[in-house]
């Protein structure tokens, strides 16, 4: 008997949340991933960005990982690690597990900004969807699909 | 509690004379009775939630402003047509308490979790919540030498050696406030043998309080990393993270014979605008310098009195992704030294830099080049050339590599010429191996062939380098 098994990494559909205190409810795909490389640390109003993600074996880091850093999955923490030892950023971001635990640090802290399934947003949280380049995460022409 | 005593009082009423009359009235049927007592249940019920709803819309009104109080009002309403609903409905009511339940299990999980997550986020910032994360670096390294021109002292030609031991500790004193040491243990071959005690140097290489206030604008107090090509305000001391075994000669530390300085204390602004097309980083230093030599360090006083200053630009073109390009300048006054006939002047130092850097991918290419002039009082003028040329291609774990050393030291340069290291023309070749055993330890194996003022060595080394 054979069995065969096929390895894929499927890209998720990510939905980029953020704080409902936010003014921001739509960004262009460069500033984005100005954003998620640091490079852009603070929003609009003053408030300071804080990077929340799920761990890198889920699908949604990953995505981010092949579309915006393009670094192997296991130098994601070194990436981190090498602004952080250069002082580029005060503290690493966030890796959380539950989209739950996710859903309410976004709620909590006025600059956060998480990437989750679609699925996971939660409907009665503090938090919104910022549309990408003027796009949902369930529309076509949306970045992370 | 007071808002339910009327309609609860006139319901226990209502229901003590029913139940009076139902005692009385013997004709009344069970089945009767119980429709009846269900009747009075709903009726009940419904007046407890309509005044709980009229109570509510009145604090709304007195306390929400008038664009929020409107959607509150709606969604409250909305909310309670909905539980009225299902409040007809007696089914229900079983499952609303297992759901209610259920939530406030997960709400109070949650809760759990969000204060673990506060806590890791160091956002509290009250007595006990402040964090100290330390990380750190170390290397083992075994070699062997064909020719050890340049050590300073009689060596072996095959050994193993312990590298840096680095602790890296940073914390957050606000959201934009924070600390940041880097504290380096070195191992010395110490100078007398009948030492008793190991010979270790401990230096604080950084130490320094960081301001964040935007986007354009960070503000560096203490001892910092100087704001000097790309190597080294990038990597400097965590060897884990050269793709070498070791830096590469022109960007050396001082006290090991590098020509450029590595490390001051003073003060450091830094930024970066992000405009169409580019980001354009900067950072400018103003530090006490260099002190009468390359090992002299000035990091309580300043000899001269005179500071240096340090610029840098870095530019990334988003056109070319993973490209980093730019120059850097470095200014300062070497004081005499008073101890050395042969130093009597001061020095004016000037160090033209520049890099082009590409990460990307499977990518790294590395390119520095450094022009450092010394002009003396005198009017002499003494000119040293040096750079570098790195490539690194990862395929896996395993990540190839080669570079390039070059350094041409003006000969009668009076700084370099007159210290107690050796500054040694040096022209070499360096290949080897790179393989990640884990996340946060590599092993590098690597061939060197190089000229030390025209004296060829040959090197072979292994490494280990991990971060904790």
């Amino acid at each position: 008997m054979i069995t065969v098994i096929f390895v894929t990494n499927a890209h998720a559909t990510i939905a980029v949340v953020v704080n409902k205190s936010n003014p921001e409810t739509d960004i262009s795909y460069n500033e984005l991933k100005q954003i998620l490389e640091a490079r852009k640390q603070y929003w609009s109003n003053g408030d300071r960005i804080t990077l929340i993600f799920k761990p890198i074996v889920s699908n949604e880091t990953r995505t981010l990982i092949d579309m915006v850093y393009k670094i192997k999955y296991d130098e994601f923490d070194k990436y981190w690690f090498l602004k952080v030892y250069n002082n580029k950023i005060m503290e690493f971001p966030k890796i959380l597990n539950s989209a739950g635990t996710i859903n309410i640090l976004v709620s909590e802290i006025p600059g956060a900004i998480a990437f989750i399934g679609v699925d996971e947003v939660s409907k009665r949280g503090n938090i919104k969807v910022l549309r990408i380049n003027g796009k949902m995460p369930d529309e076509d022409g949306f970045p992370f699909k | 509690m007071t808002r339910f005593l009327n309609p609860i009082a006139i319901v226990i009423i209502t229901l003590l004379l029913l139940t009076t009359k139902c005692l009385n009235a013997q004709e009344i049927s069970e089945k009767e009775y119980l429709r009846l007592k269900n009747r009075l249940k709903t009726e009940f019920m419904q007046k407890l939630k309509d005044e709980i709803k009229k109570e509510l819309i009145e604090e709304l009104k007195t306390e929400s402003p008038s664009s929020q109080r409107k959607s509150k009002v709606e969604e409250i309403e909305s909310n309670y047509d909905i539980k009225q609903a299902q409040i007809n409905d007696p089914r229900k009511e079983t499952e609303d308490i297992v759901e209610e339940e259920a939530f406030k299990t997960a709400e109070q999980k949650e809760d759990i979790e969000l204060n673990k997550a506060r806590y890791k986020l160091g956002e509290g910032l009250t007595f006990g919540e402040q964090l100290l994360t330390i990380r750190g670096f170390g290397n083992v390294n075994a070699r062997y030498r064909d020719n050890n021109i340049g050590e300073g002292f009689d060596s072996g030609n095959n050994f193993f050696s312990l590298g840096e031991f680095d602790l890296f500790m940073t914390s957050k004193l606000s959201n934009r406030i924070s600390f940041l040491n880097e504290t380096v243990f070195e191992f010395d071959r110490g100078d007398d043998a009948e030492e008793q005690t190991e010979p270790i140097e401990i230096d604080i290489e950084r130490l320094l309080i960081h301001y964040d206030v935007n986007n354009l604008l960070k503000i560096e107090v203490g001892k910092f990393f100087l704001p000097i090509g790309y190597w080294i305000p990038t990597y400097n001391h965590g060897v884990w993270f050269y793709t070498t075994m070791d830096r590469p000669d022109i960007v050396n530390f001082q006290d090991k014979g590098g020509p450029i300085p590595t490390h001051d204390t003073g003060i450091k602004v830094s930024g970066s605008a992000l405009l169409e097309g580019i980001d354009l980083n900067y950072a400018c230093a103003i530090t006490n310098g260099r002190g009468v030599n390359t090992t002299q360090r000035q990091n309580f006083d300043d000899i001269n009195d005179k500071k240096a200053v340090s610029f840098q630009i870095d530019v990334q073109p988003h056109i070319f992704e993973g490209v980093r390009l730019g120059p850097s300048v470095y200014y300062d006054v070497i004081p005499e030294d008073e101890d050395n006939p042969k130093r009597e002047n001061e020095i004016r130092e000037i160090i033209y830099g520049g890099h082009i850097v590409y990460t990307m991918r499977n990518i790294e290419l590395l390119t520095e080049a450094f022009v450092i002039n010394h002009d003396e009082v005198s009017g002499d003028l003494f000119n040293t050339f040096g750079g570098y040329a790195q490539f690194a291609y990862t395929i896996d774990k395993f990540k190839p590599y080669y570079r390039y050393d070059y350094i041409d030291y003006s000969n009668d340069d009076p700084f370099y010429r007159n210290s107690e290291l050796d500054f040694l023309d040096t022209k070499k070749h360096t290949i080897g191996l790179r393989y990640e055993l884990s996340h946060f330890n590599a092993l590098k194996l690597e061939y060197s062939h190089g000229a030390f003022d025209d004296e060829d060595v040959n090197i072979i080394g292994l490494q280990t380098a991990f971060s904790f």
